[in-house]
């Protein structure tokens, strides 16, 4: 078969933006373009003013083929070696490798060809250094002892005498010292303004263009040409860096647009809990980036005999920790250090033919590759190239390198075709448009063309009443949904605190049992004496819930049956009540959660349906309408867009980041595995219920009511979050769609409207200019017409090349 | 080098699968008839074809070896005489008769600013003139009488017949459209669209007929789908590899003398297809489905503006 490629696919979007510039360019020489009416809603397809803005967006697209630009996020911890890991993609120090964190704020580094000293761009630094007169104020207000605290920290002593001095910060540092050391001021600030409790000014940096730049050439991309794109890397805060809370949405987003995305695991910490996080935020972005992830597995070389093999460490990352959402062919087994020692010495070697000789990664790279007697290789170009050029093979670095780059490359190009495709789409449908109107006005009579005006305007007035019913369907939709969640909610409450009275009844039955026996004992034996037993008949007794026979301790507390407090003599018969309460809990909160996912779900659902039809109503009634009152025109307005809405991430994700965030302000304790590990987490936790009393005896004691406490809380959270995600992400999305294609829609009949009144103005021309007219425009609107045609293709194509090309990952995104 | 290849005679294959070579060739003979130098223009060089189909027509097998000592020979007197000739014997549309007959006119009044042609010649001329009227003025009827359209009807299906029995098959995939479009360019559809009493909508039907015909083939021949775009340049415009049979060069030549006066402004689809260029026309888009390549064609050979007057 025959298939298409996105090379083709690029040349052909750049003829097609070239030839609608050309028509677009022509028909202003022509004197086909008017000036902006005055009425804003009676503006043209096209005029003198909005053209010209056409002109830039078509340039802009042509440019952005021309220019790919590739970002490739990088994400891990600062232990795992993200920052070596940069520096060996780069080949050379451009991030300091200090044993804490860095990346205060997202920091690009971006592939700069003929700059080899990196250099650090940061324009906004207005923010930080208003920061700066905040925090001298505020360092005058806080105690002595604090203050103490800080002036011992060499770095803080550093920043406040910055701070007393007022000395700014500014945009741009020369060199890797430098860079480092400013990028060190900027999280001394930001751990000073956690101390001191200012806010940092994290939301001037949420966008990209905020962002500070690092430019260098990338040693390993000198020799590509600028038509294959410009790469950037992205380097993101850790997740438990500073700052990371504050710009997690702004992250997120950055992952989902990223090109490709590169994730650093440490190898030595794999089957820990250090990078959970890590493979958490991973998962969190895999549904709509799986065809772009991979992972460096670093530290690879410190592996012992033992350890398990690389593709066993593939597959053990693929199936098992990131539970498929990669692929196990996007799993790498490398070196870091290796690989930004051997790249930085290549690189040097390149440049300079030899190594120099008192930096100490030089013998850093030395000692790696030669071992003890490294000094007596090192002034050796020709070892030192060799041992280089092995250490890099050795490191497993170029392989990943060549196919992220591959990767980020091939979507930069698709990201870039898209874009360029969907505008052409619309734009070469509005140039058809305006031709063809331009055409009509002058074959039809003023008096005819004032009617079709006047009959477009009650086209714009139905508009906006089926717009209005469609926002009352919407609101009737999630009144509905709320309402479910409601007694959702209600349900499960109940069914909790059912369940937890049944445990509670069984738990005090047991322990009445157990009292009712040390009384008869009492009454036997010496009363004051302690008795260890393993009674066959209380053994029995607890055995009916605890499912075990177990060794009972005498209690010496009286029994209270209307007390919330069940007493336990044996630890692990409290831990192992706890444990089947909990157990019973989670699986009716899960199924509450799913509840939750599917109460949101089939609102979306139903909307979506009922927009559809709406949105189909209102099209075919302007349809009728159109073809009644410009026949003869030829227009078609097209649907602004005939998908439905699609909310930008699948709902059981939005639940569990917004209970997630919810559960973050109540609790310390990390996620267990599954959702409701955050609320069973606290199970374990001292409040949660259940305490141990050391005396002359030692008996536990499980607390009903701070079970029921919590659980309650737990309930509240996820419906909280329910309610939360279907105000805050779901409803808003929707009435974004809703507005948008209503406005979009609007818009182009207003346009059309305005082509015809533009028409009526044409009429009042001489005979020749309107027949010179008429001549130009009949001509290109066939060419606009083929051009349009052309359009359709090239978009299908790209998104049926989009498709194909991974078929396991469906991007949703709301689309209007 | 295409001097070097044999002479076009009507009755080779060539001229058999492409029957509007020959009334090309009437139009193109009674073109190149020059009555103010007394001869007739056939320069190897530009039209390396039409010299090979003169040969061949006209007889003149041996005429490359005597041409390039006597250089161009043939005189306007002989030429009228196989003009006329030609135009009874092989001119069979409304559209090549047309065209002598504007060419007959403009020799008849050159002819007669000089002084050294004899009577005889310009009572031939006349002659003709009238002779070309007369004819122009009967198939004019014919074409607006009703059964005309069986006609049109019968230049379809023997166009696309010929298509799809695989006789273009030396050609791409675009340029076995554009043969089929030339011989119905040239054929009874070409006379029928171009008459502004026959009904429009007929007109448009028909036109409609050879669009839906041409991509079906189009697609079959290229064995891509219908709704798949694929690639201009390497399925669209993309020739077998060439056949050491005649055929095989001859084909493509002959189309490009077919397409000698499409430019790649007003014809970029034809242009490409037709002609071997190193990049595409700017208008000619890089990927394509075989209906666009159907429309773009049949409109360029059958302009809207005609259907629409």
């Amino acid at each position: 078969m025959h298939q298409l490629n996105i090379d083709t696919l690029r040349m052909e979007a750049k003829r097609q933006l070239a030839q609608l510039k050309s028509l677009l360019e022509k028909a202003q020489q022509k004197g086909l373009v008017d000036e902006p009416a005055a009425d804003d809603h009676n503006r043209a397809t096209f005029d003198t003013q909005s053209i010209t803005k056409v002109l830039e967006v078509l340039d802009g697209e042509n440019y952005k083929l021309d220019h790919l630009d590739m970002v490739l996020a990088v994400v891990g911890t600062m232990k795992a070696g993200k920052s070596t890991s940069i520096n060996a993609i780069v080949g050379a120090e451009v991030l300091p490798n200090r044993n804490r964190p860095m990346t205060t704020l997202p920091t690009l580094i971006r592939h700069t060809p003929g700059v080899l000293q990196p250099r650090l761009i940061f324009e906004k630094v207005q923010p930080i250094n208003e920061l700066l007169a905040t925090l001298s104020q505020a360092i005058k207000l806080v105690n002595q002892e604090v203050l103490l605290e800080l002036q011992n920290d060499e770095d803080m002593k550093e920043l406040l005498i910055q701070i007393r001095q007022q000395t700014f910060f500014v945009s741009q540092h020369e060199g890797a010292e430098d860079i480092f050391r400013f990028l060190k001021g900027l999280n001394d600030l930001v751990r000073l303004c956690f101390t001191l409790n200012v806010e940092f000014p994290f939301d001037a940096y949420a966008i990209v263009e905020a962002m500070p730049v690092i430019e260098v050439e990338f040693s390993h991309l000198k020799d590509t040409p600028v038509t294959q794109g410009r790469l950037t890397l992205l380097d993101t805060p850790g997740p438990n860096e500073a700052g990371q809370q504050h710009l997690r949405h702004m992250l997120k987003d950055q992952l989902k647009k990223a090109s490709a995305v590169l994730a650093v695991l440490d190898y030595t910490q794999l089957k820990s809990d250090a990078d959970e996080q890590v493979r958490e935020s991973l998962m969190e972005i895999s549904y709509t980036a799986k065809d772009r992830m991979y992972a460096l597995v670093n530290k690879f070389d410190q592996k012992d005999r033992n350890g398990d093999d690389g593709a066993a460490v593939k597959k053990y990352i693929a199936q098992t920790l990131m539970k498929n959402a990669m692929a196990e062919s996007s799993v790498f087994p490398v070196s870091s250090k290796q690989g930004y020692l051997a790249s930085r010495a290549r690189n040097e070697l390149e440049r300079n033919g030899k190594l120099p000789n008192n930096e100490c990664w030089v013998e850093d790279f030395g000692k790696e590759r030669f071992g003890g007697m490294w000094v007596d290789f090192i002034n050796d170009p020709q070892m030192v190239k060799a041992g280089a050029d092995k250490l890099w093979q050795d490191s497993g670095f170029s392989v990943p390198l060549e196919q992220v780059i591959f990767e980020a490359h091939r979507n930069a190009a698709m990201e870039a075709l898209r874009s360029a495709a969907s505008k052409l789409d619309n734009l070469a449908k509005d140039t058809g448009n305006f031709f063809k109107a331009n055409v009509g006005s002058l074959k039809k009579s003023v008096a005819e063309l004032q009617k079709n005006i006047d009959r477009l305007q009650q086209d714009i007035e139905n508009i906006a009443k089926i717009e209005a019913s469609t926002e009352e369907a919407l609101e009737g939709i999630l009144q509905s949904t709320q309402i479910k969640i409601e007694t959702a909610s209600a349900g499960i409450q109940k069914e909790v605190t059912e369940k937890i009275e049944s445990y509670f009844k069984e738990g005090k039955t047991a322990e009445s049992d157990n009292h009712q026996k040390k009384e008869q004992r009492k009454g036997l034996s010496n009363p004051k004496e302690k008795t260890t037993q393993s009674d066959g008949f209380f053994g029995t007794a607890l055995a009916s819930f605890l499912g075990s026979k177990r060794e009972i301790k005498d209690s010496t507390l009286d029994f209270d049956p209307s007390s919330p407090i069940i007493k336990f003599d044996d630890r692990a018969a409290a831990q192992d009540f706890i444990k089947r309460i909990e157990s019973s809990i989670k699986t009716l909160m899960d199924k509450a959660e799913s509840d939750c996912n599917s109460c949101i779900q089939s609102g979306i659902d139903n909307f979506s349906i009922e927009f559809d039809g709406h949105r189909i109503n209102a099209l075919e009634s302007i349809k009728e309408s159109i073809k009644r009152n410009l026949d003869d025109f030829d227009i078609i307005v097209h649907l602004p867009n005939t998908e439905s809405i699609k909310i930008d991430s699948p709902v059981t994700s939005l639940m569990k980041s917004a209970i997630m965030e919810k559960t973050r302000t109540v609790t310390k304790h990390r996620r267990q595995d599954g959702l409701w590990g955050t609320i069973c987490g606290w199970f374990d936790t001292s409040d949660w219920g259940w305490e141990s009393y050391q005396g002359s005896e030692e008996y536990y004691e499980v607390d009903i009511n701070k079970i029921n406490t919590s659980s309650r809380k737990g309930i509240e959270t996820l419906f909280i979050s329910a309610h939360s995600i279907l105000n805050k992400d779901i409803v808003p999305q929707l009435q974004h769609g809703v507005e948008e294609f209503f406005s979009a829609f609007r818009e182009k009949v207003e346009n059309v409207r305005g082509d015809l009144i533009s028409g009526v103005k044409k009429h009042s021309l001489d005979q020749a200019r309107k027949a010179e007219i008429l001549a130009t425009s009949s001509e290109m609107a066939i060419e606009a017409a083929a051009l349009e045609k052309d359009c359709i293709t090239l978009n299908d194509s790209a998104e049926t090349l989009r498709y194909k090309e991974s078929p396991s990952s469906t991007r949703l995104e709301v689309q209007v | 080098m295409s001097n070097d290849l044999a002479p076009i005679t009507p009755n080779s294959t060539l001229c058999q699968t492409l029957s509007c070579l020959q009334e090309k060739f009437v139009v193109d003979f009674a073109n190149s008839i020059d009555v103010a130098r007394d001869h007739i223009r056939v320069q190897r060089q530009r039209t390396g074809f039409f010299a090979r189909m003169y040969d061949g027509f006209t007889g003149k097998g041996a005429r490359r070896q005597t041409e390039i000592n006597a250089g161009l020979v043939d005189g306007v007197e002989a030429s009228l005489k196989w003009l006329t000739e030609l135009t009874e014997s092989m001119a069979q549309s409304n559209l090549a008769i047309t065209q002598v007959n504007d060419r007959v006119s403009i020799l008849s009044g050159s002819m007669v600013e000089l002084s050294h042609y004899s009577v005889d010649t310009r009572e031939q001329l006349k002659e003709m003139a009238y002779r070309l009227d007369k004819r122009m003025h009967d198939m004019t009827q014919e074409i607006s009488r009703i059964d005309f359209i069986q006609k049109a009807k019968l230049n379809i299906d023997i166009t696309f017949s010929k298509w799809e029995a695989g006789r273009f098959s030396v050609l791409s995939p675009a340029a076995r459209c554009y043969a089929a479009m030339e011989e119905l360019h040239w054929g009874s559809l070409g006379d029928y669209c171009r008459c502004l009493e026959n009904p429009a909508h007929k007109r448009r039907e028909f036109l409609q007929l050879v669009i839906d015909r041409s991509t079906k083939q189009l697609a079959v021949d290229a064995a891509v789908e219908l709704q798949t775009p694929a690639e201009m340049a390497t399925v669209w415009l993309a020739a077998p590899s060439i056949s050491r049979s005649s055929n095989g060069i001859d084909m493509p030549q002959a189309l490009s003398w077919l397409a000698d006066q499409m430019t790649i402004d007003s014809t970029p689809f034809i242009y490409s297809a037709a002609h071997i260029t190193k990049n595409l026309p700017s208008k000619v888009p890089l990927i394509a489905q075989a209906r666009r390549i159907a429309e773009a064609m049949t409109h360029e050979i059958f302009p809207l503006e005609t259907l629409d007057a």
